[in-house]
C-alpha cells in the first residue's frame, strides 16, 4: 500500500492522517505488519501492543453534594460518575407487605442477640435471606444507573436526540451487572425502626425483644456522564461506578415516631460506607479483521479468514469504528485465586472461539488484580486525589 | 425433552416470516423480515458499501424498554455477521427484522434476555431464509444454566432459570465457528470451559454423558437444535412444491 502512495503524483501524496481516514482497515493492517516493537510483537496504530491497556487515572470525591463520586480517564475517554442516595418510605411502596421484611427482621434480631453485625458473617447467609435481599433491590428499583453522553463528547453525538442505543444498552448492562454480581447488600439500603419494648419487666416475655420494622429504603441514583468519547466507554463507566460506590457514604438515618418521617444525622462518624461483596473488572476487546466481509456465497465458500485477525485490548475510538466483533469480559478472583466469570459476551463475528475466549478471560483476571489495587488505593486516600495507572501489556 | 415447534412463511405482508416456539421455556416468537428495503438516510448510521441491519423486539405484555434495546444490539450484531451485507442489491439498503414475543414470561427491569435468545435467534434465522436474504451460514443456538450446586442443565425450565447461578448461550455456525457466546451470572472459569466442551460435543453430534455418567438413548434429547431449522424449511418446501413432486 505504501509503495502505491509513493509512486503516485507527489501532489496527490497522502499524509498518514488522510490515509487513516480514507482506508482505516489498510492503515491499521500496515501498522500491524510494519512496526514490530522491541520484542518483535506487532504494534497497533496507536503504538500499543495487542493486549496493552491504556493509562488510567481514577479520582474519587470530586463532588461535594453527591454521596459518592468519581472521575475516570482511560486514554481519551473520560467519564464522571455521581451517586446520590434518596429515601423511599415503605408506606409509599404500592402493595408493600409487612411480612416481606420478616426474614431479615428475624435475622437482624438473631444477630443482635449474638452480638454480631449483619454484614460480618458472609458464611451464615441462608438462601431465603439471599433471595429476599436481591428481590428487595430488584423489585423496589433501589439502584438506578444511567449513562448520558454529553454534547461534544463525540462527533457522532446529535444534541437533543433521545438516548442512543449505546447509552441505553450501557445503562442496562450496568444494572444487569449490579444484579448478577450482587455487589450491593440490601441491608446497607434499609432504614429500620426498633419499637421500644413497653411492657418490659411486666410480663415474662421481657427477654423477647420486639421485631424491628422496616420503614424506608435508600435508593441509589447512579449517574454517569461521558465527557469525552475515546472508545471503550463501558470499562470507563464500570470503573467509575465501582470507585464511586466504594466512596459512597450514607448518613445515619432513623425513624422518628412522633413526626413519622425518617431523619438523618449530620454526624459524619455515624455515617456508614457500603460494604461491597465483589469488585469485578470489565475488559473490552475488539477483533480486527483486515479483510472485508464476503459479498457472496462463492466468496464464503472460498474462505476469507486466511488473512489473519488481531485482538485489540481496550480499543480506542478509531479502532472501535473499524472492528465489528467485540469481546466483553467481566471477571474477578475469589479468595482461593480462582477466576469467576460474571459476564462474557462475544458477538459480531466468527473469529473468536472458546480457546481464544478462555485466554481473554484469563487476561481479564490478571487485569482484575491491578484494578483492585488501584481502586483500593484511591479509596484509601480519602481526599480527592488522582491515582494514575500506567497502561501495561498482559499475556494469558 | 420436547422438540421446538417452528413454521415458516406464515405472514403474507412481510418478505419473510417465521414462528418458533421453545416448549421448555414457553417462549413463542414471531419474526418478520423485510429486505432489502430503502431506509431513511441518517447521518452515520448507513455505510455506503453494505446493508444496515435493524432489529426490533416487541415484548408481549410490556412496552419496549431499555432491556429490549440491549438485547436488540446483541441480535443486530450477531445477525449482521451472518447476513451477506455486501451482496448485490443490498449495499445502502436495510434488512429490517421485527421480533414479537407472543408467549412466555415477560422480562422485567434488570432482567436478562438470555432465556429468550435461542427462540429469538432461531426465529430470525428462519425468517431470514424465508425472505431469501443471502446468508454466509446458518447457525444453531444452545442454552445452558448452572445451578447453585454447580450442575450444568441444558435447556432449563423457567423455574430452573430463576434459581440458576449463571446462564449461558452459545451459537455455532454451520461452518463450525462460534458466532455468539453470552454468559450472565457468576460462574467458575472451569465450569465455563466444561460448558463450552459440552456445547461443542452437542454441535458435533456426539452423545454427551448426563450428570449420572449415562448416555441418553432417547433420540429426541440428542437432537441438535440445528435439525429443527432444516426440517422446517424442508417441510415448507415440500408443501410449496407438492405439485411438482406429485407430477414426477
Amino acid at each position: 500500500m505504501d509503495s502505491l502512495v509513493q509512486n503516485a503524483n507527489p501532489k496527490l501524496q497522502l499524509t498518514p492522517t488522510q490515509f487513516a481516514a480514507i482506508e482505516p482497515n489498510a492503515y491499521i493492517l500496515s501498522q500491524l505488519s510494519q512496526r514490530p516493537s522491541s520484542n518483535g510483537v506487532p504494534t497497533r496504530a496507536n503504538a500499543r501492543e495487542q493486549f496493552e491497556f491504556r493509562d488510567m487515572t481514577v479520582t474519587v470525591g470530586g463532588f461535594t453534594h453527591a454521596n459518592g463520586s468519581s472521575t475516570v480517564r482511560i486514554g481519551d475517554t473520560s467519564v464522571v460518575c455521581g451517586i446520590v442516595a434518596e429515601q423511599i418510605y415503605t408506606s409509599e411502596v404500592p402493595s408493600w407487605d409487612v411480612s416481606q421484611a420478616s426474614v431479615s427482621a428475624n435475622k437482624r434480631r438473631r444477630l443482635a442477640s449474638s452480638g454480631k453485625t449483619l454484614l460480618d458473617n458472609d458464611e451464615e447467609t441462608d438462601q431465603a435471606y439471599d433471595n429476599e435481599e436481591s428481590r428487595h433491590i430488584e423489585d423496589r428499583c433501589l439502584l438506578v444507573p444511567n449513562v448520558t453522553m454529553n454534547t461534544g463528547c463525540t462527533p457522532g453525538y446529535v444534541p437533543g436526540a433521545p438516548p442512543s442505543e449505546d447509552e441505553q444498552s450501557i445503562s442496562n448492562n450496568l444494572l444487569g451487572l449490579l444484579r448478577s454480581t450482587r455487589m450491593i447488600q440490601a441491608e446497607d439500603l434499609r432504614i429500620w425502626y426498633q419499637p421500644p419494648n413497653l411492657d418490659a419487666g411486666e410480663s415474662d416475655s421481657s427477654n423477647e425483644t420486639q421485631l424491628p420494622e422496616l420503614k424506608a429504603f435508600w435508593v441509589l441514583h447512579i449517574d454517569i456522564m461521558v465527557m469525552s468519547y475515546g472508545g471503550n466507554i463501558f470499562d470507563a463507566a464500570w470503573t467509575a461506578l465501582v470507585a464511586a460506590l466504594r466512596h459512597v457514604t450514607i448518613p445515619y438515618a432513623w425513624w422518628d415516631v412522633d413526626k413519622e418521617i425518617v431523619l438523618c444525622s449530620d454526624d459524619a462518624s455515624k455515617a456508614h460506607k457500603l460494604s461491597l461483596r465483589e469488585m469485578p473488572t470489565s475488559c473490552w476487546f475488539s477483533v480486527f479483521e483486515p479483510q472485508p466481509r464476503p459479498a457472496s456465497q462463492d466468496e464464503v465458500a472460498r474462505g476469507s479468514l486466511g488473512d489473519g485477525w488481531w485482538i485489540f485490548a481496550d480499543p480506542d475510538g478509531y479502532e472501535e469504528s473499524v472492528c465489528e466483533e467485540n469481546v466483553w469480559c467481566v471477571v474477578s478472583k475469589d479468595k482461593n485465586g480462582k477466576t469467576r466469570v460474571y459476564r462474557a459476551q462475544n458477538v459480531g463475528g466468527s473469529t473468536v472461539d472458546s480457546e481464544v475466549m478462555h485466554n481473554l478471560l484469563q487476561i481479564s483476571a490478571k487485569k482484575w488484580e491491578d484494578m483492585k489495587s488501584i481502586i483500593d488505593e484511591v479509596v484509601a486516600t480519602g481526599s480527592p486525589r488522582a491515582v494514575a495507572w500506567k497502561g501495561k501489556s498482559y499475556s494469558a | 425433552m420436547a422438540a421446538p415447534i417452528a413454521s415458516i412463511s406464515d405472514a403474507f405482508r412481510a418478505d419473510g416470516s417465521a414462528s418458533y416456539k421453545c416448549p421448555v421455556t414457553g417462549y413463542r416468537v414471531l419474526a418478520a423480515v423485510n429486505a432489502p428495503v430503502e431506509l431513511p438516510a441518517r447521518k452515520g448510521a448507513l455505510k455506503p458499501q453494505e446493508a444496515t441491519v435493524e432489529v426490533s423486539i416487541r415484548p408481549g405484555k410490556l412496552s419496549p424498554s431499555v432491556v429490549e434495546k440491549s438485547a436488540e444490539s446483541i441480535l443486530r450484531r450477531m445477525l449482521a455477521s451472518v447476513i451477506l451485507r455486501r451482496h448485490a442489491g443490498y449495499p445502502r439498503r436495510g434488512v429490517v427484522i421485527t421480533l414479537a414475543v407472543v408467549e412466555g414470561e415477560p422480562v422485567g427491569r434488570s432482567g436478562t434476555y438470555l432465556p429468550l435468545m435461542p427462540a429469538l435467534l432461531h426465529s430470525s434465522l428462519l425468517a431470514l431464509m424465508s425472505a431469501a436474504v443471502p446468508l454466509s451460514c446458518t447457525f444453531m443456538t444452545l442454552f445452558f444454566a448452572v445451578t447453585r450446586s454447580d450442575e450444568i442443565v441444558r435447556d432449563p425450565t423457567p423455574a430452573a432459570i430463576k434459581d440458576a447461578e449463571s446462564l449461558h448461550v452459545i451459537s455455532f455456525s454451520s461452518t463450525g465457528r462460534t458466532l455468539l457466546d453470552l454468559v450472565d451470572g457468576p460462574c467458575d472459569l472451569d465450569i465455563w470451559a466444561t460448558i463450552h466442551q459440552q456445547a461443542k460435543d452437542i454441535y458435533q453430534g456426539a452423545a454427551v454423558p448426563g450428570p449420572d455418567g449415562d448416555i441418553s438413548m432417547d433420540e429426541e434429547s440428542n437432537n441438535a437444535p440445528g435439525d429443527i431449522i432444516r426440517e422446517t424449511v424442508e417441510d415448507r418446501l415440500r408443501r410449496d412444491y407438492r405439485w411438482e413432486f406429485e407430477t414426477l
